[in-house]
């Protein structure tokens, strides 16, 4: 049974060209034509300039790509900042209150491929002011590890944590943190390894799950399709679809 | 007529895979549409060939022409050619499965040529675990197997895993006529499915999961979306594999 009709937001795309492969999604119109084959709503998703450049956009590395602060380049692509919390202006932006005023709801950090600390001082303040404000942090479990996230998301209750791409190797592990702090949840588009989103579900409860895939990076097809035929009741599948999102996004998304 | 090439049954010691039973299996299937899979335990492409292989014909029969089997040939048993004798007229084996980096031995060693030779002499098709860049599984390395064994197909399984990977797959496969894509894997997209298909011809490329690795509904949805002909998309679906079986494959009705 595929559910053709599901409403579904993917928290995790890349917007933009990549270094390593031609991808349709190196455009605003080519991701929107994407989502629509896969009939995805609209999706949050990172600007590959920031993921794969200079993240503070200095020197021209801004130079044809995104403004990750500005407002979505369309109302079905929501973009979510990669912010670099660092002294001495070596990051960006400058200061949390430029995120705040920006009105963004989800931000991304790269703590390893930018080489800075999850909890240094300056990082700390940006984690509690997002925490204060509402604002969700998004972190690649492959890039940062798990134990890494556990221990921000114990150091910082209050701040809400989307841990991507776990990989479909890491249910217990995805099971730990689950277990760890309530502020976390996991996205499904890696778990991928027999009837794995539907344990998580069954063990943790579908609100601890969000949709996302990663794409173009990752596969996105395979995850939308597995989403569409989950085994489990409308309710729970709409929150992992939809509603999760939605309300990390307070509504904001299409 | 939807057959998935590449799938797998019972626990492995790295990681926690929820549903090991084969009746999980075949209700999913079933939920997608998928009218047969063929299977190697884990056991087998593990430690033990021999229990590994028991369960896997007794899960077929259980199921019969729901699952098929791939009867792992393991290069360290002594009697693995006698075994797979006794076991390989069973209704529902498709062929001999081989996993090199598991068993740590190249592919084209000398220990593995006793069960490819069985496989040719008997007209089955072999498919083997292949990973791009290992000393153990390089798709290079089957092509020089295929070279020995002239007219035994020898299903890739992964294509080489990679996607960096793919296009010299693909290349080594233009040589080597009785070389199969299989396109179960953790890296694999619709984008490269597509330049796969484009790249060697839907006629050797068939559909396969790596359940219960992966739940097998991911690889499905792939090859829905990948942007195929509908001929192309039914050739990878089963076609392909079901011209390869032969009269090897019984497909069941779908219960579903």
């Amino acid at each position: 049974m595929e559910r053709t009709n599901l409403r579904i937001h993917d928290i995790n795309r890349v917007l933009g060209p990549v270094p390593h492969d031609d991808v349709p999604t190196d455009t605003v119109e080519g991701l929107l034509s994407d989502l629509t084959a896969l009939g995805v709503a609209s999706c949050s998703a990172v600007a590959s300039w920031q993921l794969f450049g200079d993240p503070s956009g200095r020197a021209g590395s801004l130079e044809g790509g995104a403004e990750p602060l500005a407002a979505g380049p369309h109302p079905r692509v929501r973009l979510t900042p990669i912010v670099v919390p660092t002294p001495a202006g070596t990051g960006w932006p400058a200061d949390p209150s430029v995120v705040l005023q920006s009105g963004a709801r989800l931000v991304r950090a790269c703590p390893v491929r930018h080489r800075w600390s999850l909890l240094s001082r300056t990082a700390s303040r940006w984690w509690d002011a997002c925490a204060e404000h509402g604002i969700a942090l998004a972190l690649d479990l492959t890039e940062v590890g798990f134990a890494a996230v556990a221990g921000l998301a114990a150091s910082r209750p209050g701040l809400n944590i989307v841990a991507l791409n776990p990989g479909y190797r890491e249910l217990r592990r995805c099971a730990e943190l689950l277990d760890e702090a309530p502020s976390i949840l996991v996205e499904t588009g890696t778990i991928l390894t027999t009837g794995g989103v539907e344990w998580l579900a069954g063990a943790f409860g579908a609100e601890r799950l969000v949709f996302g895939t990663g794409g173009p990076l990752l596969d996105e097809a395979g995850p939308t399709f597995l989403l569409r035929s989950l085994d489990l009741p409308e309710n729970d599948v709409e929150l992992i679809a939809w509603g999760n999102a939605a309300r990390l996004l307070e509504g904001q998304a299409q | 007529m939807i057959l998935d090439a590449h799938g797998h049954l019972g626990t492995w010691g790295d990681f926690f895979i929820p549903h090991a039973d084969p009746a999980w299996l075949i209700a999913t299937l079933d939920r997608v549409g998928i009218s047969a899979i063929g299977v190697s335990h884990l056991l087998g492409v593990g430690h033990d060939a021999r229990t590994g292989n028991r369960l896997a014909l007794e899960a077929s029969e259980q199921f019969a022409g729901r699952i098929g089997v791939w009867l792992v040939g393991d290069p360290h048993d002594r009697e693995a050619v006698a075994r797979l004798s006794d076991d390989v007229d069973h209704t529902g084996v498709w062929g001999v499965k081989l996993h090199p980096d598991t068993h740590q031995v190249q592919l084209t060693d000398e220990r593995y040529e006793p069960l490819l030779a069985f496989a040719a002499e008997r007209g089955l098709p072999v498919l083997t675990h292949t990973h791009t860049g290992s000393v153990w599984s390089d798709p290079a390395l089957a092509a020089e197997v295929s070279k020995r064994h002239a007219g035994m197909p020898i299903l890739l399984g992964h294509s080489g895993l990679v996607e960096n990977g793919l296009t010299r797959t693909a290349a080594i496969m233009a040589d080597h006529p009785d070389l199969i894509a299989e396109i179960c894997g953790s890296q694999l997209t619709r984008r490269w499915l597509t330049r796969l298909v484009r790249l060697v011809g839907a006629d050797r490329v068939v559909y396969g999961s790596d359940a219960c690795f992966f739940d097998p509904r991911p690889a499905l949805g792939r090859l829905l979306a990948a942007e195929l002909t509908d001929p192309e998309r039914d050739s990878v679906a089963g076609g392909t594999l079901a011209r390869l079986l032969g009269h090897r494959l019984t497909v069941k009705e779908m219960h579903a």
